[in-house]
């Protein structure tokens, strides 16, 4: 029988490279809340800034892992459809990583960081952050530096999963290798590539 | 979108896939500053030399929100400019413009503009050689295990051979950078007077090499060195004259032959800024 699949874009030409120009501005930017521009219609329990990333950026050439709570059957039909990519095994094939369940994620170090002479060849988290764009008020803040930051920045601790500072510091000592994330809130982004350093 | 926007094409020419290939290659250069990350480059309707780089990232960046301007040697107004522009006026339908500051895409051939770039402007560099060790090494393999290992001696060695037979560090333009202290990066063709620039740049920096297939990037605010010695340090070119349109003694001067006796004057090469000085002078 025909199953049902989310739509996505509406209009694919300009969502997509609207959604990408503030992929860029945020991994441009560490550490700044870009707005994103659309909400792509997706799968059940993916927010319509999730698929519009996952739309944007995946396609034939890039495995794709899903979290299992990513990874219902409507998904994989969406992602099949829509993107074509094949499903990696586990983390260290992936391309690009859908982690809905930032207290279940995978270590870091069990993504792909790449190799010393291909360092692109690592793989791209989209992590789910539910806080992401929400003050609160006593929020503890990381400091954060690196390239695309002018002097310093501030991170709300409450935007990551826990442990997840400690586990970047790792990530981030790897460098030139070393794995990328996207934050991805309901309705905006934050870029950490692998250059960021957190402290505090 | 206009109504001159060309019928047949894609938006912006080049197709949805190759699009998100390029744009994956822009994400992973600038997460790693300097770096050369290799992309399937495709034919473009332009020679080789002629920008194919840099008009493969801006296809694949650019949308009807956008502003386009479009340099050649800092001019708005060579054939190599005025083609570009157009080409993205009638495939993406987006407004153009000669204004630094009213940009919000600049691609530029060999030039960075006088006016000091913004926060949240791109400017789209085309480069044709993007291995800044090519000339030393010529194995693709080697270079990349040089860069791989932070291998760079041999470009201090051609620097310091430069000073023992010339009494100076005679490179003046595409001058070796190193970027966030880790790779040593080709800046493209601009004069050396333009390297400074690019440090701590509030702008997002791409750079597209079309027939060598490598795209790089430095984000905003990141530390960018040209290199030197600490008894011979990295100095720009300096003139003796101002520009005889607009008087400008701190901009780059194009040398321009006026008559076969040895008639000459110097001019901005930067067509907006020089401009801009004459009409505000006025």
């Amino acid at each position: 029988m025909l199953q049902p699949i989310p739509a996505g874009f509406s209009r694919p030409v300009f969502e997509s490279q609207s959604t990408f120009r503030a992929v860029l501005q945020a991994m441009a930017n560490p550490g700044r809340t870009v707005p994103m521009p659309v909400a792509a219609q997706g799968p059940q329990g993916w927010s319509g800034s999730m698929a519009a990333l996952v739309l944007t950026l995946c396609d034939m050439d890039t495995p794709i892992w899903l979290d299992p709570s990513a990874a219902s059957p409507e998904a994989l039909r969406f992602v099949r459809f829509h993107c074509g990519s094949p499903q990696a095994s586990a983390p260290h094939e992936a391309a690009f990583a859908v982690v809905l369940e930032p207290k279940d994620m995978p270590a870091l170090r069990a993504f792909t960081p790449g190799t010393a002479e291909f360092p692109e060849r690592s793989s791209t988290l989209l992590l789910w952050s539910a806080n992401l764009g929400q003050a609160g008020s006593g929020v503890r803040e990381l400091n954060i530096k690196g390239p695309g930051i002018d002097g310093r920045g501030e991170l709300p601790l409450h935007w990551l999963p826990e442990g997840f500072a400690e586990q970047w510091r790792a990530n981030a000592g790897l460098f030139p290798c070393g794995v990328d994330v996207i934050l991805v809130g309901p309705e905006a982004v934050v870029g950490l590539p692998r250059t960021v350093t957190m402290e505090g | 979108m206009t109504a001159e926007t060309m019928q047949g094409y894609n938006y912006a020419y080049l197709d949805e896939q190759t699009k998100a290939m390029i744009r994956r290659a822009i994400l992973k250069a600038v997460a790693i500053p300097g770096h050369q990350v290799p992309f399937g480059s495709r034919e473009m309707p332009l020679p080789y030399g002629w920008g194919t780089g840099g008009i493969q990232i801006t296809a694949s960046i650019i949308g009807p929100l956008d502003v386009l301007k479009v340099i050649d040697q800092g001019s708005d107004d060579t054939t190599n400019a005025v083609s570009i522009r157009s080409f993205f006026a009638r495939t993406a339908g987006v407004k153009t413009t000669t204004a630094t500051e009213e940009a919000t895409v600049i691609q530029t051939r060999h030039r960075i503009p006088e006016a000091p770039l913004t926060d949240g402007q791109i400017i789209v560099y085309q480069v044709p050689i993007p291995e800044p060790l090519r000339f030393m090494e010529p194995s693709e393999s080697e270079t990349r295990t040089m860069h791989a290992l932070e291998e760079y001696g041999v470009m201090h060695v051609k620097l310091y051979e430069d000073i023992a037979e010339h009494g100076r560090i005679a490179k003046s333009y595409d001058y070796p950078v190193r970027v966030q202290s880790r790779y040593v990066m080709a800046p493209s063709p601009i004069p050396k007077f333009d390297n400074p620039k690019m440090h701590d740049s509030p702008a997002l920096q791409l750079f597209g090499a079309g027939r060598e297939k490598r795209i790089y990037a430095i984000p905003p605010h990141t530390r960018v060195e040209s290199l030197d010695f600490e008894d011979h340090p990295f100095e720009i070119q300096k003139w003796d004259e101002a520009c005889a349109i607009c008087g400008a003694r701190d901009s780059f001067l194009d040398e321009i032959l006026t008559d076969d006796r040895g008639g000459r004057m110097f001019v901005c090469s930067d067509s907006d800024h020089c401009a801009r000085r004459v009409r505000e002078d006025c």
